[in-house]
């Protein structure tokens, strides 16, 4: 073993990538002896498998769908692990798009079902519209942003109150989770204690099944302080199926129906399915670089700009079998973005403004298939329309990126591009 | 009582709902789907699917077709799904295609399946997909683009019904 000292110039490969010559079959970051292969080849069967509705005949493993849910598959909404597209144009909401509700809790449940089986009711229809914000590089080159509106419509439960909070999200990637989940919570508070004050970020503790203290690190505000825990409330949540961490779908008391509906199982994912779900995401690469990727100025000018100081180019994992360094580009950290990318209850009022940096790696791959729906809740059309939308503790940074020559500013975004 | 009167509102509102309605849901597609959207409301011919290439049926574009599938376990495809799913208690089969002219196709299907089109042996790549759930008629839609005159396997899997319904239209391309 031989531990790497944060930033050692030693260290020039990062672990965890991988090239992704076939999309469909995502390699894993490490070789995997013969039993953890089996799990995460099983994994992905289920991860791509669409669920059914319960009591469908010969089909007890996948069976239990719903009734209200969102989508019928993980892939569903991460088509082959990877993140969700945007919508570049018009209102249509993305595929993957999930409007889960904060606040006090109403009727509805922690997501928004869009989906219900026969003889079932949708808990209703999520409406987009966008206005458009504009403005200028100190240069004079213009530039268009677009701010998402939400309505939610033909409400089946009642209008919901002024105070819950709407929660527009969509899928991020599900590849390098295991290396995240591996960063030590010291190293997070490490990088938090080096962070100036303007940009220093929050830790996003959370309690445990056991009530112990646990770091967020998945979803976009580090909500889930796990794999499994992010698993087993997507199964949940998304698709309406129980598991051992989650014995209850999203169905409130007040929705009868939706609670007596006929179960495919108790639980409906059985504790094998769900840890060959947590072994397939552990195991995930994440997609290498292109080969020729953009010069490294463009790493310099990210530096400069402090970009670099919440999304962090080396963190340490704890792989088991060593340290390594991973090259994930985030910090872990929740920051204050600002205002327009709150969210916001139903009577207009700013709740939340606290994101966790998004990891940057796999940026290429992610922009590769065109539609890119970046930040959130998808809105940013590219990597210059995410960075115009930095603000609060990045306002300093966006400002650096906006002085900067057309040309570096370019620079940059291929860089960003290509990771 | 209140959640009652809720649902019977609702079930109300589902059987009230005219075609216009559930035809406009169609317009979400991210394409104009007007022409699937037609041939789904005409009368489709009826096929059992192959278990095999070699008992595999031969279709045609701009047709509608309803379809007979089998259990999946009992089907032979000539290439493994490109993508690894459960296969429990699902329906699939087999279908050979072949177009006059090359081009982009669109294949629709009016419930969740898995869909590969072979050519040589091995998977075609997707240029696009989308889907719109309350779609009357087409619910899933995968792009392709075909070769012309070679016989095209189009395998179906993870179906969970045996029965399907199904168009294959060519992508009009625009006229100058
Ligand atoms: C309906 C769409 C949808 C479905 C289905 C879905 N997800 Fe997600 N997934 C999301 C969204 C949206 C988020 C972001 C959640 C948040 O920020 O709270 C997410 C987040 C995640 C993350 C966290 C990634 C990160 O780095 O933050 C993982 C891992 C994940 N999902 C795995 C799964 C698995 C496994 C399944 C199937 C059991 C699944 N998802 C099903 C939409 C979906
Ligand atoms: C104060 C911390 C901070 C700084 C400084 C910062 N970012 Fe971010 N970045 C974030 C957070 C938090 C998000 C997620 C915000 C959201 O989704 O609403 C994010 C999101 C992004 C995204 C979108 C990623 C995705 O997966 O959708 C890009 C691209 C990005 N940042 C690039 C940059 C660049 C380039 C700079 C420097 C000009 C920069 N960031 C500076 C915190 C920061």
């Amino acid at each position: 073993m031989t531990p790497h000292a944060q930033g050692d110039s030693a260290v020039s490969a990062a672990a965890g990538r991988a090239p992704f010559p076939e999309r469909r079959s995502p390699p894993a970051w490490r070789d995997l002896d013969t039993e953890t292969r089996e799990a995460f080849d099983l994994g992905l069967a289920i991860f791509n498998t669409s669920w059914v509705i319960a009591g469908t005949p010969n089909a007890q493993r996948r069976d239990g769908l719903g009734p209200l849910f969102v989508a019928a598959s993980c892939d569903g909404c991460h088509n082959n692990g990877a993140r969700g597209r945007g919508e570049p144009v018009g209102n249509r909401l993305p595929n993957s798009f999930v409007m889960q509700l904060g606040g006090p809790p109403t009727v509805y449940g922690a997501v928004f079902a869009t989906q219900a089986l026969p003889g079932h009711v949708s808990e209703g229809r999520v409406e987009l519209s966008w206005s458009a914000r504009d403005g200028r590089y100190p240069d004079g080159e213009g530039w268009e942003l677009r701010l998402p509106e939400y309505r939610l419509t033909q409400l089946a439960f009642g209008p919901l109150p002024g105070d819950a909070v709407l929660q527009p999200r969509i899928a991020p990637a599900t590849f390098g989770s295991g290396l995240l989940e591996a960063v030590p919570h010291e190293a997070v508070m490490r990088i938090r204690a080096l962070q100036s004050h303007a940009v220093r970020g929050e830790l996003a503790w959370h309690e445990d099944a056991d009530g112990k203290p646990r770091l967020g690190r998945f979803g976009w505000q580090a909500q889930a302080i796990s794999i499994e825990d992010q698993t087993a409330r997507a199964l949940a949540r998304e698709m309406g199926l129980t598991s051992r961490p989650h014995p209850q779908d999203d169905c409130t008391t007040q929705q009868a129906a939706c609670r007596n509906a006929p179960q495919g199982g108790s639980p409906e994912v059985s504790d094998e399915f769900l840890g060959a779900l947590v072994t397939l995401q552990a195991n995930l690469a994440v997609p290498a670089r292109p080969a020729g990727a953009a010069a490294d100025s463009g790493a310099v000018l990210f530096e400069r700009t402090g970009c670099a100081s919440c999304h962090q180019s080396v963190l340490p994992v704890d792989t088991g079998s060593g340290t390594a360094i991973i090259d994930a580009y985030t910090d872990l950290l929740l920051h204050d973005m600002g205002e327009g990318l709150a969210d916001r209850r139903v009577d207009g009022s700013i709740a939340g403004s606290q994101w966790r940096t998004a990891p940057l790696w796999g940026m290429a791959h992610a922009l590769a298939g065109g539609d890119a729906g970046l930040l959130h809740d998808g809105r940013a059309r590219s990597v210059e329309e995410a960075v115009l939308w930095h603000d609060g503790q990045a306002r300093d940074a966006r400002r650096a990126f906006e002085r900067l020559p057309a040309a570096e500013r370019r620079q940059l975004l291929d860089w960003v591009g290509s990771l | 009582m209140k959640l009652h009167s809720c649902l019977a509102a609702a079930g109300l509102l589902m059987a009230a709902l005219p075609p216009a309605i559930a035809a406009d849901a169609c317009a979400a597609y991210k394409w104009d789907v007007t022409p699937e959207v037609r041939l789904y409301t005409t009368q489709p011919g009826s096929v059992t699917v192959g278990a095999t290439v070699a008992d595999a049926p031969l279709i045609d574009a701009a047709r509608l077709y309803a379809l007979q599938l089998k259990p999946q376990e009992s089907v032979q495809y000539a290439a493994p799904p490109s993508k690894k799913m459960l296969a429990d208690g699902a329906y699939g089969g087999v279908l050979r295609l072949k177009v006059a002219a090359a081009g982009q196709y669109r294949v629709a299907i009016d419930s969740g399946f898995w869909l590969d089109v072979i050519h040589d042996g091995k998977p075609l790549d997707a240029a696009d997909f989308n889907g719109v759930r309350d779609c009357d008629g087409p619910r899933k839609i995968v792009v392709y683009e075909l070769p012309a005159d070679v016989e095209l396997t189009l395998q179906l899997g993870a179906a969970a019904t045996a029965q399907a319904k199904l168009t294959v239209t060519a992508v009009a391309t625009a006229t100058p």
